[in-house]
């Protein structure tokens, strides 16, 4: 069966409905709408990122339903991304929004382990640079927060 | 694509902690400096976990951590959802408000002991904690064990507290005459989990009311009595049959009592949402008393530990319904009846299995058996046994008749040997498949001499491991091992989290093996010969 998504710039998708379960938002409206062949409207995400998020979906179609692991150590890691997942995350941090809103966490995760990544190792001037973030700390509250958090625990 | 107004997903609180999860302390330190929306998402996470310790007192190397200023505690006291007492700190640092704090751990054991018990100040200072803090849910108690046994005041003040749902109270020596008080700070609890070591009476008050009369709301609980504790089974188990809602129930008598008593329990239904048990000392019960237990649990059974009891086939035909309905932890360790299909079925039937500890399987059968379900596996101990059988039900192959019967046997044990490493190979491959793997021990303790097993050395398997990526620790102790320097580097090298070993690696160069036990030590990595 297949259902039809519409981009905010308008344009239409035909998706499996397998595949477009992948995101929670869509499996939720899909359950309360029935049977209906109405498309759905998608107004948070463009044409060119839901193309990727259906690439993501087609690709991952097979994959298990992701449950909440508890892993002992709270530290999760981000050394574990697929091949396919790492190229296919280099084009567009929008993704990580799209993600959010569609609820589909196993591509949320991915995209947070790639920044996550980005910003191993890496000063606070160097992470704006790498982001395009604008520093809105005066020196003397830089200073501030550098003196308070030396007590901050290492776990 | 992306117009400079709209947010970005830096933007998004719950985006950022989600980065931030996947970050070390020191990358969260630098976050904290990007700009405001990232200090106040750091600042959270950095301050969920606070250990509070006076740097006046002499610490051992490890421990030696800042002790917090008291304004900088007070300002993020906000944010502090554990807070770890490890010493005896200032009386004012117990007078801050701790709005969202959730656990309380005091004196813990780990990572290492502080040698200076708490005194009678620090128990003063916790128990003005606990009045204070209404949202407290755990307190974890590590040392009760010094000339100063828990005030009565400390007691009084749990029982008070609105929200307390754990108490983890693993060293307790407590008076008799505080025993109500400590029933009526439990009687409400969750989760409780104890170690008596001292003699005690549960029971009678002088006014006839007989400790506690039901735990109404607890879930799990964990009751060790320790040797030289004296307690009477008879309060044992009546202090476990008055919790009728226990999901998890671990207990570990002083010592092995005769089943009887814990068997009326099971079979009177005293707890129908029993689904995790884990027993200690059970030398005297038979197969057919853990087959009355397990079916007695007519929930699903999730966690069940009964080393050295006589589990057999009764009792594996009773767990057998739940293999695919979510078994997670299965101890059969030491259990002599447990037989090489029994634990192949368990590898290959049970698909939520997180930790399994059995005893000896047939590399044969091992071999031989449908491919392993269990993914997840965590923990696996499992020991080999890789003879070759009956050497009858391997023809002898083909080979004139008239080939002299010496260079005939010889040819045979080639074969055999060709048979053992292709056999070999193949367990290596099951194990490989178990990418989840932490902790991996194939040590046989029932031998005196090491005995043929695994061999771990590169070209003979050991390069299959590679995938365990998750590996902490591996244990191959009473096996025979020819581990060369670069077996040990590639062990090094692949598993990087490798974090303990044990057993002899070269049974043959008794230096050689030293040398290698060095090579290990000095990279950070415990070692148990």
């Amino acid at each position: 069966m297949t259902v039809i998504l519409v981009s905010s710039d308008n344009q239409d998708f035909k998706v499996d409905k397998e595949v477009a379960e992948r995101s929670i938002l869509i499996k939720n409206m899909l359950e309360d709408v029935g049977e209906s062949d109405s498309p759905i409207p998608l107004p948070n995400v463009t044409a060119a990122v839901l193309t990727k998020v259906i690439e993501y979906c087609e690709h991952h179609r097979n994959d298990p339903v992701q449950v909440p692991e508890e892993t002992d150590d709270p530290r999760k890691r981000s050394n574990d991304i697929e091949e396919w997942d790492m190229k296919f995350m280099q084009v567009d941090h929008e993704i990580i929004l799209a993600a959010n809103y569609l609820d589909i966490k196993p591509l949320l995760d991915v995209g947070c382990k790639t920044v996550a990544n980005i910003i191993k190792g890496k000063t606070p001037e160097e992470i704006r640079k790498a982001f395009n973030i604008v520093n809105d700390f005066t020196p003397e509250e830089e200073a501030q927060i550098k003196k308070e958090n030396e007590w901050a625990e290492d776990r | 694509m992306t117009s400079t107004s709209d947010p970005g997903p830096f933007d998004l609180p719950e985006i950022r902690a989600h980065i931030g999860s996947f970050l070390d302390h020191n990358d969260r330190l630098n976050c904290i400096l990007i700009n405001k929306p990232w200090h106040s998402t750091m600042t959270s996470l950095l301050w969920e976990k606070v250990t509070l310790i006076d740097t006046s007192d002499k610490l051992p190397l490890p421990l030696q951590k800042i002790s917090i200023p008291l304004d900088i505690l007070q300002k993020n006291a906000g944010l502090i959802k554990t807070l770890i007492i490890q010493s005896n700190i200032l009386p004012d640092y117990y007078d801050i408000s701790f709005p969202i704090l959730q656990t309380v751990s005091f004196w813990p054991m780990k990572p290492l002991r502080f040698f200076r018990e708490p005194g009678v100040a620090a128990f003063e200072g916790l128990t003005k904690l606990i009045k204070q803090n209404p949202t407290i849910s755990q307190i974890k108690l590590g040392v009760s064990k010094g000339l100063v046994p828990a005030p009565d005041t400390l007691w009084e003040a749990m029982a008070e507290a609105p929200n307390l749902q754990l108490l983890e109270a693993p060293r307790m020596r407590i008076r008799h005459t505080t025993m109500p008080l400590f029933w009526k700070a439990t009687e409400n609890l969750r989760v409780l989990i104890l170690n008596f070591e001292s003699a005690l009476r549960f029971g009678r008050n002088t006014d006839g009311a007989g400790g506690p009369l039901v735990f109404p709301r607890l879930n799990r609980l964990s009751l060790e009595v320790s040797q030289g504790a004296h307690i009477m089974e008879s309060e044992q188990i009546r202090l476990m049959a008055q919790c009728p809602q226990l999901e998890t129930l671990d207990w570990i008598p002083d010592q092995a009592f005769s089943p009887e008593k814990f068997l009326e329990c099971c079979k009177a239904e005293t707890w129908p949402n029993l689904e995790g048990l884990t027993l200690a000392r059970l030398d005297l019960y038979t197969d057919a008393d853990i087959k009355v237990i397990l079916e007695s649990m007519r929930r699903k059974i999730t966690i069940l530990g009964v080393s050295r009891s006589g589990f057999g086939p009764r009792s594996f035909e009773a767990l057998r319904p739940h293999f695919f309905s979510g078994i997670i932890e299965l101890d059969l360790s030491y259990c002599s009846a447990v037989t090489s299909p029994m634990i192949v079925e368990v590898l290959a039937s049970c698909n939520k299995l997180r930790k399994f500890a059995a005893g000896c399987v047939s590399a044969k059968d091992l071999v031989a058996s449908p491919p392993w379900i269990c993914g997840s596996l965590r923990e696996l101990w499992i020991y080999f046994d890789m003879s070759n059988d009956d050497a009858s039900t391997d023809p002898v192959v083909i080979g004139n008749e008239t080939t002299e019967a010496g260079a005939r046997a010889g040819a045979e044990a080639e074969q055999q040997e060709v048979a053992m490493e292709r056999t070999q190979r193949q367990i290596f491959e099951r194990i490989a498949g178990l990418e989840m793997l932490q902790s991996f021990s194939f040590s046989d303790p029932t031998r005196e001499i090491p005995v043929r097993s695994l061999d771990l050395r590169l070209g003979k398997g050991l390069e299959l491991l590679s995938s365990l990526r998750e590996l902490k620790g591996i244990h191959f102790h009473g096996t025979q091992q020819w581990m060369r320097t670069e077996d040990v580097e590639w062990m090094l090298g692949h598993w990087d989290h490798l974090h303990w070993m044990g057993g002899v690696m070269d049974m043959v160069d008794q230096s050689h093996n030293n040398a290698l036990v060095k090579m290990i030590t000095d990279r950070g990595v415990f070692f148990a010969s």
